[in-house]
C-alpha cells in the first residue's frame, strides 16, 4: 500500500502547536479550501488532503469493496489524524466531508478536540418526517450526469490515470488541473455520499462541534442543519448569511470568522 | 452598444449569468428559446439550479460551483436544461468567473451528439460485457479441457493396459487369431485417442497461463539431442532421418526444460509428418546478438497460405489437409503459447521448399 502521505495527497502547511485537518467533499479536491485556509495558517498547523480516489490521491490506492461505504474513508481521515495531528486536533469537513468527519471524530474522541461541519447532511434521501431533500430517483438522475460526462472524462483522464507512459504530456496538463476524478470512482463515490445514512451515528458524537448551515443551500437543506444540531449532543448551530453550498470558497470570511470563535472557546 | 447587445441576444448559443446567491440576473434570447420560457420568468425569480433537473442541481452545486470557485472556469460539462412542461434540452456547458464575482455560462444544445455519445457509452458498455462473457467462457472452456482430459486418461489406461496383456497373451492364448489382432488394434487406437488428449491437456495449461516459466536458464544443445533421440523411433518408421548441422554446448537460453523439450518434440513430429520418405529434417540451433534460435525444417509440402494466415491459432486445421494428417493440429497452438510464456516467439521462415519454424528465445546472460 502507498504511504498514507501520497496516498492521501496530503500537504501541511502553516505554523502553530494546534492542527486543523480538512476534509473535502464531492466532486472536488482539496483545492476548495485554498480560500479558507489563509485565515488559520498563522495560528494553526494546516493539514489539507484527498479523498482517495479524488484529486491527486494514488488511484492505485482504491478498492472499489473498500471504498463502498464512508467508514473507509474515516479510517483513512483517522490514520491523518495519528500521523498529522499535534496539539489539540480540529477536524473541518465540507459536505460528505463533514460527514466524514464526524465518523472519524465519533471513532476517536481524544484525539480529536474540536468538529466544524460546513453544510453536513448525514443522509441526503428523504425517508419519513425526515427530509434530507432528495428522493432515490433524484439521485439516479446525478449517476446519469456523471456517466454523460464520462465520455468526457474518460477521454482526458483515464489513459493518465491508467499511467500511460507514452503520453506524459497529459500528465503534465493535469498537474495544473483541479478537482481531478476517475470517472468510475466519481460514480462510486456519489453512490457511497449520496445514499448513505449516518444519522444513527450522531447521538454518539461526544465531541466538541459546530454546524455551518448556508441559507438557500440546495443540497443540504435547513432541515437538516437544524436536525444535525438537535441530534448531535455537544453542536451549536450558526446559520451563515451566504447562500449556496461552498461558503468557504464564495465567502470565506463569514466561515473563518465563526470557526474562529469557536475554536476561541475551547 | 446596441449592436453589442444584439450580438448577446441573438448569439448561437445560451447565456445566464447569475451572482454567488445562485439568482439568475441576466439570460439572451437564444437560452430563452432553449427553454421556452420569458424573460420574466426567469430573472430575478429563478436560481441557476432551477433550469436543471435535481440530478443536474447536485451535480451544479457538487461540481460545477466548487471548480469555478477554484480554478475560475469550468468546460464541457454535459448537462439537461428543462424548459417549459419540464421537457429536457441536452446540453453542453461551460462556465467562466468573472472579475466582479458573477457566474457566466453558456449553453450549447447537443440533442443530436449526445444521441451518438448516448450510442456510443452503450456500444462501449455491450463491448465491455461481451469482452467480460467471452473470456469467461475461455477460462470455463480451458478448466472443462483440463478436467475432461484428466478424466478421459484414466479409462484409456485401463483400455491400453488391459488390450496390451491380451495381445501379449500374459495369461495364456486368445484363441483366435483375430481376437488378437483386435487387441493389439484397440491399443493402438487408445494410444492415439491419449496423445490427441495429451494435447488438449497441454493446451489447456498453456492458455491457463499458470506458473510463467520464463525465470530459468536451459541447456538448448542437451534439449536438442534429447528430443532428437525420443523421436528416433518415429522418424526411423517414416524413413525420415534427423539432421544436425552445428553443435553449440555453450548456448543458454532463458526458459524452462520441459516447455522447450515440449515444443522440439511437437516440430519434429510435425516435420517427420510432412516429410516425404528419405528427405532429412534439420534440427539446428544458433546464436545471434539477443538470442538464441531454433530452427527446424523439412522438405515436405510447406504451409498452405491458410497455415500461414492461421499460424498458431488453436484449432485451426487446413481443410484441405485434415484428412491426410492425423492429429489434433493444437501441436504449434501449445508451441507458441508455451515459447510465449518463456519470453519467447515462435514464427514461420520462408522457405522455397519445405516449412521451417524457428523458436526464438532470449540468451541468457
Amino acid at each position: 500500500m502507498a504511504p498514507l502521505a501520497s496516498r492521501n495527497a496530503v500537504n501541511v502547511a502553516g505554523s502553530g502547536e494546534d492542527t486543523v485537518i480538512f476534509a473535502h467533499g464531492f466532486g472536488c479536491d482539496q483545492s476548495v479550501w485554498r480560500q479558507l485556509v489563509p485565515y488559520f495558517e498563522g495560528s494553526h498547523r494546516i493539514v489539507c488532503f484527498d479523498h482517495v480516489g479524488s484529486g491527486m490521491s494514488e488511484v492505485s490506492a482504491y478498492a472499489k469493496d473498500r471504498y463502498a461505504t464512508l467508514d473507509s474513508y474515516a479510517q483513512d481521515m483517522l490514520e491523518i489524524v495519528e500521523a498529522f495531528g499535534g496539539g489539540t486536533v480540529t477536524l473541518v469537513g465540507h459536505s460528505v466531508g463533514a460527514t466524514i468527519a464526524m465518523l472519524a471524530a465519533a471513532e476517536a474522541p481524544k484525539r480529536v478536540a474540536n468538529l466544524v461541519m460546513i453544510a453536513p447532511s448525514p443522509c441526503y434521501l428523504n425517508d419519513g418526517a425526515y427530509r434530507g431533500g432528495f428522493s432515490r430517483n433524484d439521485i439516479d438522475q446525478l449517476l446519469e450526469y456523471l456517466e454523460s460526462n464520462y465520455i468526457g472524462w474518460s477521454a482526458a483522464y483515464a489513459p493518465v490515470i491508467m499511467g500511460n507512459p507514452a503520453r506524459p504530456e497529459l500528465a503534465a496538463e493535469l498537474g495544473e488541473s483541479f478537482c481531478r476524478m476517475d470517472p468510475e470512482i466519481a460514480k462510486d463515490f456519489a453512490h457511497a455520499t449520496f445514499l448513505s445514512d449516518c444519522r444513527a451515528m450522531l447521538p454518539n458524537v461526544r465531541v466538541r462541534s459546530l454546524a455551518l448551515q448556508c441559507s438557500n443551500d440546495a443540497i443540504a437543506p435547513a432541515f437538516v442543519g437544524d436536525y444535525v444540531a438537535r441530534t448531535m449532543p455537544n453542536c451549536r448551530l450558526a446559520i451563515l448569511r451566504a447562500t449556496g453550498h461552498c461558503p468557504h470558497q464564495s465567502a470565506p470570511d463569514e466561515v473563518a470568522a465563526h470557526m474562529r470563535a469557536f475554536l476561541a472557546q475551547s | 452598444m446596441s449592436a453589442l447587445f444584439d450580438y448577446f441576444n441573438e448569439a448561437p448559443c445560451g447565456y445566464v449569468v447569475c451572482n454567488y446567491d445562485r439568482i439568475i440576473r441576466r439570460v439572451n434570447r437564444t437560452l430563452l428559446d432553449l427553454v421556452e420560457l420569458a424573460e420574466t420568468d426567469i430573472v430575478e425569480k429563478m436560481s441557476i439550479g432551477d433550469l436543471f433537473d435535481v440530478g443536474g442541481k447536485i451535480f451544479l452545486e457538487s461540481r460545477v460551483l466548487p471548480v469555478l470557485l477554484t480554478a475560475g472556469k469550468i468546460d464541457e460539462i454535459a448537462c439537461n436544461l428543462v424548459g417549459r412542461a419540464g421537457v429536457e434540452v441536452p446540453c453542453l456547458m461551460h462556465g467562466k468567473l468573472t472579475p466582479s464575482d458573477e457566474f457566466v455560462f453558456s449553453f450549447f444544445a447537443i440533442r443530436e451528439r449526445r444521441r451518438f455519445e448516448r450510442e456510443i457509452q452503450t456500444a462501449r458498455r455491450d463491448t465491455q460485457n461481451a469482452l467480460e462473457r467471452a473470456e469467461a467462457a475461455q477460462r470455463a472452456k480451458a478448466l472443462f479441457f483440463a478436467s475432461m482430459s484428466h478424466e478421459m486418461r484414466t479409462p484409456l489406461n485401463a483400455i491400453i493396459g488391459f488390450s496390451d496383456i491380451m495381445a501379449m497373451e500374459l495369461f495364456g492364448p486368445v484363441g483366435n487369431a483375430r481376437y488378437k489382432s483386435y487387441a493389439g488394434d484397440i491399443g493402438r487406437s487408445a494410444h492415439h485417442l491419449l496423445s490427441l488428449i495429451d494435447d488438449l491437456l497441454d493446451l489447456s495449461r498453456a492458455e491457463s497461463g499458470a506458473d510463467p516459466t520464463g525465470d530459468k536458464i536451459v541447456e538448448i544443445d542437451e534439449v536438442l539431442d534429447e528430443a532428437a533421440r525420443t523421436v528416433l523411433p518415429i522418424a526411423a518408421a517414416a524413413g525420415v532421418e534427423i539432421v544436425r548441422h552445428s553443435a553449440d554446448q555453450r548456448l543458454r537460453a532463458v526458459g524452462e526444460r520441459r516447455s522447450l523439450l515440449q515444443i522440439v518434440l511437437n516440430l519434429l513430429s510435425n516435420a517427420i509428418k510432412m516429410s516425404p520418405n528419405g528427405k532429412p529434417v534439420l534440427l539446428d540451433a544458433a546464436r545471434t546478438a539477443h538470442h538464441a534460435c531454433i530452427t527446424v525444417r523439412d522438405q515436405g509440402p510447406g504451409f498452405s497460405d491458410f497455415m500461414r494466415a492461421k499460424f498458431g491459432e488453436a484449432y485451426a486445421q487446413d481443410p484441405d489437409a485434415v484428412a491426410t494428417h492425423k492429429g489434433t493440429g493444437l501441436g504449434l497452438a501449445i508451441s507458441k503459447r508455451l515459447a510465449a510464456r518463456m519470453g519467447g516467439n515462435l514464427s514461420l521462415a520462408d522457405t522455397r521448399t519445405g516449412a521451417a519454424v524457428i523458436l526464438k528465445l532470449q540468451l541468457a546472460k
